[in-house]
């Protein structure tokens, strides 16, 4: 269920993982000024209409493709997989390897946690940041070679690593707000006057 | 809630005969002011005094209309069930409401009409307040909205008189966090009061706009907002004309008056009689008022002076700035947390400001000045009077939509954010967010339902508005039973359910039957749910809390998500069971049996990982019962009978039965699929 025009085309930029983010936040920011209900309140209600529904559809858009994790989910359920639908019994499973590897992270975290092991968890950030910077770049690289890449089994690898990747990187991102949250009560446990 | 308000007879008269002037109001709990753009400078219109506040405060009385402003309130004691003041506080709220959190007992000089009986969905309905009418004392029933109105026709007089001829229309700010009842309330009270209502503008946000306007200030900003009884807190980028609100949080519990009730307690304290002037304030309410009084007095004269004395009871009393900081600091702590959520909201550093704007009379205070300037490290900017500068910015964009008619592409536009993040109640009392606070409007989500039961024909949603897990924490919005669906059989009605946050942060809801196309009847029941200071405790809570919360909603997700899994198992096993070696079968069965334990403690964690493992463990079975379901089709057995077979095989146990193996008999003939819940999770069409 593609929504029609595709988020991309709303601001004429091409489907790729790739983005210029200037060029992004030009384009929101002047369909903004041409479609923002602000400038139809004196126009006819059905016209009101219209210009609601788009300029919600642009918020939309601007939402997904801002973010460089909602970018790459769209890209590939613009290819037909919904990496939302992960869970057990579901096609889409990460690997058993990867989900030891995301257990024994939590079981560490659970650790430093008990301990207020400030060391131990800065550690932690920096080994997933890590990580999460190289399925970055995997899924630069990998969604560039899609682009190219003409139907066929190839092109299903591609689809199945990339799917791979960002499903890891939603089970890292869970982890790293889960760290953040933890670090931030601490932080607002110290009450320091300042932000 | 209708998004689009069908133009009216009179509405569309005034439009055509009379391009008039624009004006924009702020409609305070202590003060209202109305203000209007000048050649290009906006400025606030002062009545016959020369005064631009006008006291919210409304005085009913029989035989002649209501008095608004300075009198009503100076003569207050003198009627005090027909003087409401601070009707703000009532705006979108129900009867149950004001009872849940004291409001009504603060307000005890208040006559609220009883609750028509038995009618109303709890929390529901709408507050009323009884006062004098032509009829005699407590002869007339008004509602905050009627009350809000007498304010604002005050005003629209005011402006009519001072810009000669009628209005065009007017922009309304309410605060930030008001949500959609409040919103509605507010705007009501406009059309009331005879005002086209423009806009809602966020008071924060109208304040930055005043300042960007008048300063031509570029770059990102904070607006701490410190009133009488709220305190607000946006960022905003202000950039090439157009103003982006990134991020709001905000307090409706926090403001001037806590500090007045600060220093009230440090006065008795002050007192040598103290204690026998505690005993006093217990019964008098009259001493009670006098103290805070006296208290705000104190606070004033302490913005400039070093120190300033009181009386109280026969007692001068002498205070120090120093003495007043210390009782005040406190509060001013609890702003801190709003600003560190908005700022994490907005992804920025406090380095990366450009400023930080203070709104609102509290923000006189030499300490808060002093604390901001600590809180974000640089001084923050107060050029404009905090009283007005909410006003000024109203006037500002009353101006900028009345100027959309000369097609100017290179004007002012702003863009705002909705506050709190918009819910649906799933099973068991879960939130499922569709639309997360902070989110630009106009913004929207679509669900997409399928019926749950043969022949259903309709369905209840429960819209809530918080960041709390759980719907009773959350504000609840409204009752919406969407019917006229198609009789079909259980799954293939498909609803979509589109909910659509418009630029007034107010809130739509269409709904259209997937399979037909056909838009489905909705009616609405609102309900007023939880009061202001509670929703902005809840957004705190909810900061404090959230990680009970979350475990709290995972956990019920992974027990029902586990159950499902242990009754497909059971039916498996029962079916296929003898296609297993033996050690095969133990071994599932142990990562069963883990799951089951798991699924009775209290770690969703420890639950989704047994779910994974049992999955892990359990994939050869299903391959193996896949090829014998293939073996069976082939040897002749009909699919269909299979599928038979599997739905009344008689000796199918309950999911309760597998909990515990072999302790009791099998109940026969329970459903094969896990109950399903009462309302369906939703699967969501776009993303």
């Amino acid at each position: 269920m593609t929504p029609v025009p595709s988020h991309f085309a709303m601001f004429e930029l091409p489907v790729s993982y790739a983005l210029d983010r200037a060029q992004l936040e030009e384009r929101y920011r002047e369909r903004s000024r041409h479609w923002h209900p602000d400038r139809f309140s004196r126009a006819p209600a059905a016209e009101r209409a219209a210009v609601l529904a788009r300029a919600t559809d642009l918020n939309e858009a601007y939402r997904v493709l801002r973010s460089d994790a909602r970018r790459a989910q769209y890209l590939l359920q613009l290819h037909g997989i919904d990496v939302t639908k992960e869970g057990p019994g579901s096609k889409l499973a990460v690997e058993p390897a990867f989900l030891m590897a995301i257990l024994e992270l939590r079981e560490e975290l659970v650790e430093a946690r008990q301990t207020h092991n400030a060391a131990q968890l800065a550690r932690l950030a920096a080994t997933v940041k890590a990580r999460m910077d190289e399925l970055e770049r995997t899924l630069i690289s990998g969604f560039a070679k899609l682009d190219g890449a003409a139907d066929g089994p190839r092109r299903a690898e591609l689809l199945g690593q990339l799917t791979q990747a960002v499903l890891a990187q939603r089970y890292y991102q869970r982890f790293c707000d889960e760290l953040a949250e933890y670090q931030e009560a601490q932080a607002e446990r110290a009450a320091s006057p300042q932000l | 809630m209708s998004l689009f308000q069908i133009a009216e007879p009179g509405e569309s008269r005034v439009k055509e005969a009379c391009r008039g002037r624009v004006i924009g109001i702020d409609l305070g709990t202590t003060n209202s002011l109305v203000a209007v753009v000048e050649d290009g400078t906006p400025r606030c219109l002062l009545d016959e005094q020369g005064q631009a506040l006008l006291p919210s405060v409304v005085r009913y009385q029989s035989g002649s209309p209501p008095v608004v402003g300075g009198a009503a309130k100076r003569s207050a004691a003198l009627a005090p069930h027909d003087t409401i003041a601070s009707v703000k506080r009532f705006m979108g709220r129900g009867p149950k409401d004001l009872e849940k959190d004291g409001t009504a007992q603060r307000f005890g000089q208040y006559r609220f009409a009883p609750t028509p009986a038995g009618s109303e969905p709890e929390g529901a309905g709408i507050v009323r307040l009884l006062v004098a009418g032509d009829k005699g004392p407590a002869s007339r029933s008004v509602t905050p909205i009627e009350v809000s109105a007498e304010i604002l026709r005050q005003l629209r007089q005011r402006a009519e008189e001072k810009l000669g001829g009628e209005l065009e229309g007017a922009v309304i700010t309410v605060p930030a966090y008001f949500d959609d009842a409040q919103r509605q309330a507010t705007k009501d009270a406009g059309r009331l009061a005879g005002l086209n209502v423009l806009r809602l503008l966020n008071e924060p946000t109208a304040a930055a706009l005043a300042y960007g306007l008048d300063k031509k200030r570029e770059g990102k900003f904070a607006v701490y907002d410190l009133g009488g009884g709220t305190f607000d807190i946006s960022i905003l980028d202000l950039r090439d004309g157009i103003f982006t609100v990134m991020a709001t949080a905000g307090d409706t519990a926090l403001g001037g008056d806590d500090m007045d009730h600060a220093l009230a307690e440090l006065l008795v304290s002050k007192h040598p009689q103290r204690d026998e002037l505690a005993a006093a304030l217990q019964g008098d309410a009259g001493l009670g008022r006098e103290l805070l009084d006296q208290a705000r007095a104190l606070k004033h004269r302490l913005t400039t002076a070093e120190s300033a004395a009181v009386e109280l009871r026969g007692q001068a009393l002498t205070v120090g700035r120093d003495e007043l900081e210390a009782a005040i600091a406190p509060v001013l702590s609890r702003t801190g947390t709003p600003c560190r959520r908005a700022l994490k909201d907005a992804e920025l550093t406090r380095e990366e400001l450009d400023g930080v704007i203070l709104v609102g009379g509290a923000t006189r205070v030499p300490a808060v000045r002093r604390f901001v300037a600590a809180l974000f490290g640089r001084e923050p900017l107060c050029e404009l009077d905090p009283d007005e500068v909410v006003a000024l910015g109203a006037a500002v964009q009353a101006e900028l939509l009345a100027g959309e008619g000369s097609a100017d592409s290179t004007g002012l536009l702003l863009i705002d954010v909705t506050p709190l993040s918009l819910g649906l109640e799933l099973m068991g009392g879960i939130v499922e967010k569709i639309i997360p606070r902070n989110s630009r409007v106009p913004t929207g989500a679509r669900q997409v339902f399928t019926t749950y039961a043969d022949g259903q024909t309709g369905f209840d949603l429960h819209v809530v508005q918080g960041e709390r897990e759980t719907a009773g924490e959350c504000r609840s919005l409204g009752r919406f039973t969407l019917t006229g669906l198609p009789k079909a059989a259980a799954g293939m009605a498909r609803l979509e359910v589109t909910f659509l946050i418009d630029e007034n942060g107010l809130l739509s809801v269409t709904a259209r039957e997937l399979n037909s196309g056909k838009e489905a009847h909705i009616e609405v029941k609102p309900s007023y749910g939880l009061s202001d200071e509670q929703i902005e405790k809840m957004l705190l809570d909810s900061f404090e809390y959230a990680e009970v919360d979350l475990k709290q909603r995972m956990l019920l997700e992974q027990r029902v998500e586990a159950e499902r899994i242990l009754a497909a198992l059971q039916i498996a096993l029962l079916r296929d069971g003898d296609l297993l070696p033996p050690e095969e079968r133990a071994r599932i069965e142990a990562a069963r049996d883990a799951l089951i334990a798991a699924k009775a403690g209290p770690e969703h964690r420890r639950i989704a990982e047994c779910i994974e493992a049992l999955d892990h463990t359990s994939k050869e079975f299903a391959q193996l019962r896949m090829n014998e379901s293939l073996n069976r089709a082939v040897t002749g057995r009909s699919l269909s009978s299979v599928e038979k077979a599997v739905h009344f095989d008689p000796d199918q146990p309950s999911p309760d039965a597998v909990a515990e193996p072999g302790a009791a008999p099998p109940k026969p003939a329970d459903p094969v699929e896990p109950a399903e819940p009462v309302m369906p999770r939703p699967s969501r069409a776009a993303e």
